[in-house]
């Protein structure tokens, strides 16, 4: 019975233990947080960043490409006054110079002079004139060669009718008589093969004469257009004795078969195998048969000539067709010339003023005087070194302005702020406004402001303030309370509520929107009430539903520590 | 017949443990973790529609629940003590009040002690629904509402005690209490020196009763306390979220705890006084 008393007890003393431990470890883990409510305000931004002293304007005084440098009078931070010496040029580089620049002048004149004789032209034959005239030539050619075909053919008949009458002649003649004839036929034939090779001989060497002279005028010749003329006559005169000989071989062929043929008849009469008199049946024949190749082969002559004609009149027309190609050329060529000659004209000029200023300046020493008054803030030339014409002696003139950097993302700020500007080793600060923003940068942008006449070192790295106020909004927090997941921006409210344990409070969500974003504080959009307690701070991680324990401290404006 | 009795007594602890099969189940949940604990429970919990796997030992055992109950509930402690502060003064009350009254009802014949008993009895049927509205109006006049009074008043004038404490002492014969008149004790004297001790079992029953019917009570605290600083332990497992069912299977074990352990110290006379009540009647 006692022990049951005692497990009764035991009980009560167990639970009463448990609760109070409970209680501690509760207060112990409940997340402690500090609250503020939203407040109808304008929010602040404030800006802060760093930035550095920089000139106003510049003024660069650039050496002169290929002059030595004799001295330099001014280093960074000097201050000059308008006249005063920045650094000379050494006296002999200038003399070298001058030579060079005279030369290159000189040169120049030379180069137009070949120019412009290079565009003169002088007339000679064109290539149509040429074929105009081989057209003339070859209508010639076909008038005679018509004239000489009419003259054959009329030759022809009477051949025809000269062999005619001797055959017919021949028929009432003795065996004997037709005989002599025979021979005598045959000494004909021989004397007619003879003065025709010796003819071929004659002719073929008078136009092979003609080709040797053609080629020794075409080496002899400089002037591309006689040279193409010429070879064009070669060409004539080769093809000219190719006929040559194609006809006289043709002739002394007919000659030999014509002496063959009658020394065939005389062996044919000798062996008694024919007779004289069906010899001069076979002769008339045979002659009657050269006469018809003769006159064909002269037919043909004339149709070489049309054809030779018409040709002729083609290549007058792919003449001119070269004439206006190569006239158009000559005036490409002409322009392009004339394009040349400007441009060394404007070198000419270049050359000129650079050479009257090295005058002035070795009439004056070589100094390279300063045109206004400032202070030196580069200076990239060095006593002894040859200037490349990119060295550069800056000074900066008119004042000195603030370059600030800011973060781009924010964009804070813009042009006709006025931002503070600490000055540096004081207490006091510059007022200044932006007047220039440059947003090109990849993650900061820079502004400009002009800092008048205040008198601070140039390169000076310094700090600036700016403070800018919104528009009126209803719900304005500190963003502390302002909290952002995947779902948007929301608050974490503490609302109370009744439980066993009293009067609670729980952390709960509210979907804002974020109207405007300041730097310490922002202006929302939702279902924040005013007496709402937004949550701005807490000692360890809370989430949506979680007991939390409001407490007072800074930034909270609850008077009391509730549970 | 031992063989019979034997097989009687298999019998009826087979039944018994049919009796007990919820709490054993309740006592094993109470350590399981909470991912067994949904896979065995899953459709009672209301989280869907799997079969029920209970088991009486859980496989891997743990004392998160216990511990997150203990350790990290303190609500639950806060309602505990709720209990027991409406609880105990209640009884305390009865013991004062309806002692005296279940001794006038035992002793005395007066006209109107049948008409008064009965309505006692009447009172003692009604369901509390009945009584409901004409309570919350008097315990409002009183200013009641709201406060652990509201629980504790009603129950010092319950009738069930009263009637079980009347039976008890009208078990005690006349002529005992006659005898004392006799030798000069007084009314007083006879109750505290006679009734109450030969009565005690019949009291301790009804104190016991009682105590279950304010440990457990449910609709009364809902109905006259608004403020939920002052419920009681039973409204603890209505309240506890799903997601804490272990929480909840802790919650009850501890909850039964202290009326088993009462009954254990009342147990001998509890049956004395529920046997006398019966004999009587």
């Amino acid at each position: 019975m006692a022990a049951k008393r005692w497990g009764l007890a035991a009980f009560f003393i167990f639970m009463g233990v448990c609760t109070v431990i409970s209680r501690v470890y509760d207060s112990v883990t409940i997340p402690k947080v500090q609250t503020t409510a939203a407040k109808r305000k304008a929010v602040e931004t404030v800006v802060e960043g760093m930035g550095t002293v920089t000139v106003k304007e510049k003024t660069g005084y650039l050496a002169q490409a290929g002059l030595r440098i004799g001295q330099v009078f001014v280093e960074p931070g000097s201050e000059v006054e308008e006249g005063e010496p920045l650094f000379s040029y050494d006296g002999g580089s200038m003399a070298d110079k001058r030579d060079e620049i005279l030369r290159e002048m000189e040169q120049l004149d030379l180069d137009m002079e070949q120019e412009r004789i290079s565009q003169e032209s002088y007339g000679g034959m064109s290539q149509e004139e040429g074929a105009q005239w081989e057209l003339a030539m070859a209508q010639r050619e076909l008038s005679e060669g018509q004239a000489e075909y009419e003259e054959a053919l009329a030759e022809h008949e009477r051949q025809l009718q000269r062999l005619k009458d001797d055959y017919e002649d021949s028929l009432s003649l003795t065996e004997e008589e037709l005989w002599l004839q025979q021979i005598r036929d045959w000494e004909s034939a021989r004397q007619d093969l003879d003065s025709a090779k010796a003819a071929r001989d004659r002719e073929l060497r008078a136009a092979q004469r003609d080709v040797e002279d053609l080629k020794e005028q075409i080496d002899l010749a400089q002037d591309e257009e006689t040279v193409r003329s010429l070879e064009r006559d070669l060409k004539r005169a080769r093809e000219d004795m190719e006929d040559l000989r194609r006809s006289w071989e043709t002739q002394i062929t007919s000659a030999s078969f014509q002496l063959d043929f009658v020394e065939g008849q005389e062996e044919r009469i000798q062996a008694g195998q024919t007779t004289a008199q069906e010899a001069k049946k076979e002769s008339y024949e045979a002659a009657v048969k050269q006469q018809e190749d003769s006159i064909k082969a002269a037919g043909e002559k004339l149709a070489d000539l049309q054809k030779a004609v018409e040709r002729t009149q083609w290549q007058v027309a792919a003449a001119r067709k070269e004439d206006s190609a190569a006239a158009m050329s000559q005036e490409q060529k002409k322009r392009l010339s004339d394009l040349a000659v400007k441009g060394m004209e404007n070198t000419r000029k270049v050359r000129a003023e650079e050479l009257a200023h090295l005058e002035e300046l070795i009439a004056e020493g070589g100094q390279v005087q300063a045109r206004e008054s400032g202070v030196i803030v580069d200076v990239e030339v060095a006593a002894g070194k040859t200037a490349t014409g990119e060295e550069l002696v800056t000074a900066a003139v008119g004042g000195s302005r603030f370059q600030g950097t800011f973060e781009k993302e924010e964009q804070k700020l813009s042009k006709g702020d006025t931002i503070s500007i600490a000055i540096p080793g004081t207490q006091r600060t510059k007022e200044a406004v932006i007047d220039a923003m440059n947003l090109l940068g990849d993650k900061d942008g820079t502004f400009q402001a002009d800092l008048g006449d205040l008198e601070m070192d140039l390169g000076t790295v310094t700090s600036y303030t700016c403070r800018k106020q919104s528009d009126l909004f209803a719900k304005v927090i500190p963003l502390e309370g302002l909290r952002k997941d995947m779902k948007g921006y929301y608050c974490l409210v503490a609302r109370s509520r009744s439980s066993i344990l009293g009067e609670e409070f729980r952390a709960e969500r509210v979907d804002v929107e974020v109207l405007y974003r300041g730097s310490r504080e922002a202006a929302i959009e939702g279902m924040v009430l005013e007496e709402d307690r937004i949550i701005i701070r807490e000692d360890q991680t809370i989430g949506e539903g979680d007991r939390v324990r409001v407490m007072t401290g800074n930034g909270g404006d609850n008077g009391t520590e509730k549970r | 017949m031992k063989r019979r009795k034997g097989l009687i007594r298999a019998a009826l602890f087979g039944i018994c443990l049919l009796v007990w099969l919820p709490l054993l189940l309740m006592a094993a949940a109470v350590f399981m973790p909470e991912d067994e604990l949904y896979w065995r429970y899953l459709s009672p919990l209301g989280l869907g529609r799997d079969r029920v796997r209970a088991a009486l030992l859980p496989s891997y055992p743990s004392f998160g629940a216990l511990g997150e109950l203990l350790i990290r509930s303190p609500g639950f402690f806060v309602m505990f003590w709720n209990s027991c502060i409406q609880t105990l003064p209640m009884l305390l009350g009865q013991l004062v009040v309806g002692a005296p009254a279940a001794w006038a009802f035992a002793r005395f014949r007066f006209p109107g002690r049948k008409v008064l008993f009965g309505m006692y009895v009447v009172l003692m049927v009604l369901p509390f629904q009945v009584t409901q509205v004409s309570n919350y109006l008097v315990l409002d006049r009183l200013g009641f509402l709201d406060k652990h009074l509201a629980m504790i008043v009603p129950g010092i004038w319950a009738t069930l005690p009263v009637f079980i404490m009347t039976r008890s002492f009208e078990t005690i014969p006349h002529v005992l209490v006659e005898a004392a008149c006799l030798d000069g004790a007084g009314e007083w004297y006879g109750f505290f020196h006679i009734g109450l001790p030969l009565g005690y079992p019949g009291i301790v029953t009804a104190l016991m009763l009682s105590f279950v019917d304010g440990w457990n009570c449910l609709e009364q605290p809902i109905t006259y306390l608004k403020d939920k600083t002052l419920w009681p332990v039973a409204l603890y497992l209505p309240d506890i979220a799903k997601d804490k069912a272990s929480v909840a299977f802790g919650a009850a074990l501890v909850t039964c705890m202290l009326p088993v352990l009462v009954y254990l110290n009342c147990q001998e006379e509890l049956e004395q006084g529920v046997a006398a009540s019966g004999v009587k009647q």
